[in-house]
C-alpha cells in the first residue's frame, strides 16, 4: 500500500486492531516529524474479545505512522493486526 | 520573654527574627502586659493588636499604658497568637541514604519496574511504571 501513493495528500479515517491484553489502548496518529498529531478515542481492552474494534479517525497527511502505547502502570497489550483505513484526496502540496 | 521598663508610657519594644522557632509577630492577636505595683501586687493588661505603634513580623511596638502605676520591676509581656509549636532537633542529623541505582534484571513478561529505594520504606523497592512505553508503525503513504 505504500507504494500506492507516492506523495499523495491521504485521509486516514479509521484504524481496525485485533488486539488482547488489560486497562486502556490509547493510538495516535502522527505525520512526518510528528508536526501533527491526532490521539484518538481510548480502547479498554479485554484478555479475550471476538471483536475487532475500528476507531474512527480524521487525519489528513502525505504520510502518517501509528503510535499505540497503554496510559497506566501494568497494562498490557497484544496486537496481531491492524488495519488502517485510508483514502486519497489530493496529488499532493504544490509549492 | 522578660524586659527591663522603665516606668509608664515607656514604648516597648519586642524583637522576633522571625525565623522558626522565633514567632511571627505579623500574627499576634494581642499581648498580655504583666507587672508588679508598688505594692507588689501583680496586674495584667491586655493590649490588642490595634493598640500597637508597629507590627511587623519581626517587631512589635507598643506603650506602657499610662495607668500602669509601678516602679522600675522586671515585666513578663507574654504573646497572645499563633505560637511556634514543633520542635529543633538538637545533636547530629541521621543521614538517610537516597534511592540509588542498583543492578536490574529484565524479566519476561513483566509489565512494571522494580527499583530500589529508600529501605526505610517498606521493604526497599518499589514497583513503578515503565517510562512511556509505546510502539509505532511505519510510516503509511508514499
Amino acid at each position: 500500500m505504500a507504494n500506492s501513493f507516492i506523495g499523495e495528500l491521504l485521509h486516514f479515517v479509521a484504524v481496525r486492531y485485533r488486539v488482547t491484553g488489560s486497562g486502556s489502548l490509547r493510538t495516535t496518529l502522527q505525520s512526518l516529524d510528528e508536526v501533527n498529531a491526532q490521539t484518538l478515542p481510548i480502547m479498554t481492552m479485554a484478555s479475550t474479545t471476538a471483536k475487532e474494534l475500528s476507531i474512527l479517525a480524521n487525519f489528513r497527511s502525505q504520510r502518517a505512522k501509528v503510535r499505540i502505547e497503554t496510559t497506566a502502570i501494568d497494562e498490557t497489550f497484544n496486537v496481531s493486526k491492524i488495519v488502517v483505513f485510508t483514502k486519497p484526496t489530493a496529488a499532493g502540496f504544490p509549492m | 520573654m522578660s524586659l527591663d521598663i522603665i516606668n509608664a508610657d515607656t514604648q516597648i519594644y519586642v524583637i522576633s527574627s522571625g525565623v522558626s522557632p522565633d514567632p511571627d509577630l505579623s500574627l499576634v492577636a494581642q499581648i498580655i502586659f504583666s507587672y508588679l505595683d508598688v505594692n507588689n501586687n501583680a496586674h495584667s493588661v491586655t493590649i490588642p493588636s490595634a493598640a500597637f505603634l508597629i507590627q511587623s513580623e519581626i517587631l512589635i511596638t507598643f506603650r506602657v499604658p499610662d495607668h500602669c502605676n509601678f516602679t522600675t520591676q522586671l515585666i513578663t509581656v507574654n504573646l497572645d497568637g499563633t505560637q511556634f509549636s514543633g520542635s529543633v532537633q538538637l545533636g547530629p542529623n541521621s543521614v538517610i541514604i537516597a534511592n540509588g541505582s542498583g543492578i536490574y534484571k529484565l524479566t519476561n513478561g513483566k509489565s512494571n519496574d522494580t527499583v530500589y529505594v529508600d529501605s526505610t520504606i517498606g521493604s526497599g523497592t518499589t514497583d513503578v511504571a515503565i517510562p512511556n512505553p509505546f510502539v509505532e508503525t511505519g510510516f503509511i503513504g508514499g
